[in-house]
């Protein structure tokens, strides 16, 4: 299906969902929704919306993966057959293999693994519905729900995808922008320590805008960091002032 | 944890800064950054020991909840052999975890005070038990020594139903089998 290319940037200057350059999509967050996990989120990127679930430290299964002197960490990202417009077969694809690669290396930066040797670290992603910004919501949600099970981490990730669409570089970008835009920069960032823990480029930037793209995309994590920090303390602080 | 341990009211979630590497002795849930600052790992509570200058910071919900030393667990025998059993921990007393997933260990010198000939003489599979960890590395060991630790439900090796405590002695209620275990003062079908 090829589509005429629509209009990304309008005239005035806003994008084709009326946002400007480098505004966020409605964000929405929520941790602990799943009871039978020991860390869970969820997470709406405008119209990507991610489910994450994480289990563990437990023991590892089949036994001999376990690692001696450290906690083994396995991550699936997975899309639902009914999350894009044509159905998703259920198997794992090539590319879902890559993106649970990526983001469980992300993550690995991250956690504390030696704490808990000849144990697993299990997390689950589940896409639900895909607009554009899948692995960097997934990555969101993973850290949510790392935190909300206890799992000790250097700090939490934020994810966001910088694009450039009709040569200007725009935040967040969705499905459309991706889909007709000249380059997608996802990106994993931990604001506290001021580490890049993910970092992915398709298309073609120049070094000058590569630079301006990065600047954004931290730009836009660390407001998505602001508003995670928010969600887990919203959650928790009822338990605190119980005491 | 010593008595000097102060709770603060404050709610600090994985990488906030909690203070600089001078100020305090790290202790669990937190971490020193490669700048020399002292980050918490975890969401949760920040406690302050001012007088031996420790900080801790402790999970909100005590999450990851995993056997350490000195807890005491159920758990159901998965094997048996001559000297050793293998237990499929399901669940730590006292906290509200649902269950665990982990395997202990239990040697027959942690089986009973008494001479034993073989392990077949105080466990068998599927018996339900009481146990204390002794270490807190994975495989966990187990100890079923003392009096409250030990069977706390087992079945008929004849015909697998329920058997029942007389005294000191495992009697089946329908065959009238009588069968040998290092039973826990809790067992719970008398």
């Amino acid at each position: 299906m090829m589509h005429e290319k629509p209009v990304l940037i309008r005239e005035d200057g806003l994008r084709h969902d009326g946002r400007r350059p480098d505004e966020l999509r409605p964000i929405k967050m929520e941790v602990g929704v799943l009871s039978n996990a020991d860390g869970s989120a969820y997470v709406e990127f405008g119209g990507t919306k991610v489910l994450a679930a994480v289990y563990g430290p437990r023991e590892v299964h089949p036994r001999h993966l376990a690692l001696p002197d450290r906690a083994l960490l396995r991550c699936r990202y997975h899309m639902a057959p009914f999350s894009t417009m044509d159905r998703k077969s259920p198997a794992p694809s090539r590319r879902e293999i890559e993106l649970s690669k990526v983001i469980r290396e992300a993550l690995e930066s991250l956690i504390f693994v030696d704490l808990y040797p000849r144990t697993s670290i299990d997390i689950f992603i589940e896409v639900l519905q895909a607009d554009g910004g899948t692995r960097t919501t997934g990555l969101t949600a993973a850290s949510l729900a790392l935190a909300d099970a206890g799992i000790p981490m250097r700090d939490l990730a934020a994810g966001v995808a910088v694009g450039k669409i009709d040569g200007v570089l725009v935040l967040d970008i969705d499905e459309v922008e991706d889909e007709y835009g000249e380059a997608d920069m996802p990106i994993g960032y931990a604001p506290s320590i001021d580490e890049i823990v993910l970092l992915q480029l398709n298309g073609v930037l120049s070094l000058d805008e590569f630079r301006q793209a990065l600047e954004l995309a931290k730009k836009g994590a660390t407001m998505i960091y602001k508003m995670m920090k928010e969600t887990l303390h919203n959650k928790y602080l009822r338990i605190l002032s119980e005491e | 944890m010593s008595d000097s341990m102060a709770s603060t009211k404050k709610l600090v979630s994985p990488g906030d800064e909690l203070g600089v590497e001078e100020e305090y002795f790290t202790g669990p849930g937190t971490y020193i950054d490669r700048k020399g600052k002292i980050r918490s790992q975890l969401l949760g509570k920040v406690l302050i020991d001012i007088v031996n200058r420790r900080i801790v910071v402790k999970h909100i919900k005590g999450k990851p909840r995993i056997p350490r030393q000195g807890d005491i667990v159920i758990g159901i025998v998965e094997s048996v052999s001559n000297d050793l059993a293998f237990i499929d921990i399901t669940s730590i007393e006292n906290t509200n975890v649902k269950s665990t997933d982990f395997t202990g260990i239990i040697h027959i010198s942690q089986a009973s005070k008494e001479y034993l000939e073989t392990m077949y003489d105080a466990l068998r599979v599927g018996d339900v038990i009481r146990a204390k960890v002794l270490n807190n590395s994975n495989p966990y060991q187990l100890t079923i020594k003392d009096p409250n630790l030990g069977v706390i439900a087992a079945f008929c090796t004849k015909c697998g139903s329920l058997l029942k405590k007389q005294d000191d002695r495992l009697i089946c209620p329908v065959c009238g089998n009588i069968e040998k275990r290092k039973t826990s003062i809790l067992y719970m079908f008398r």
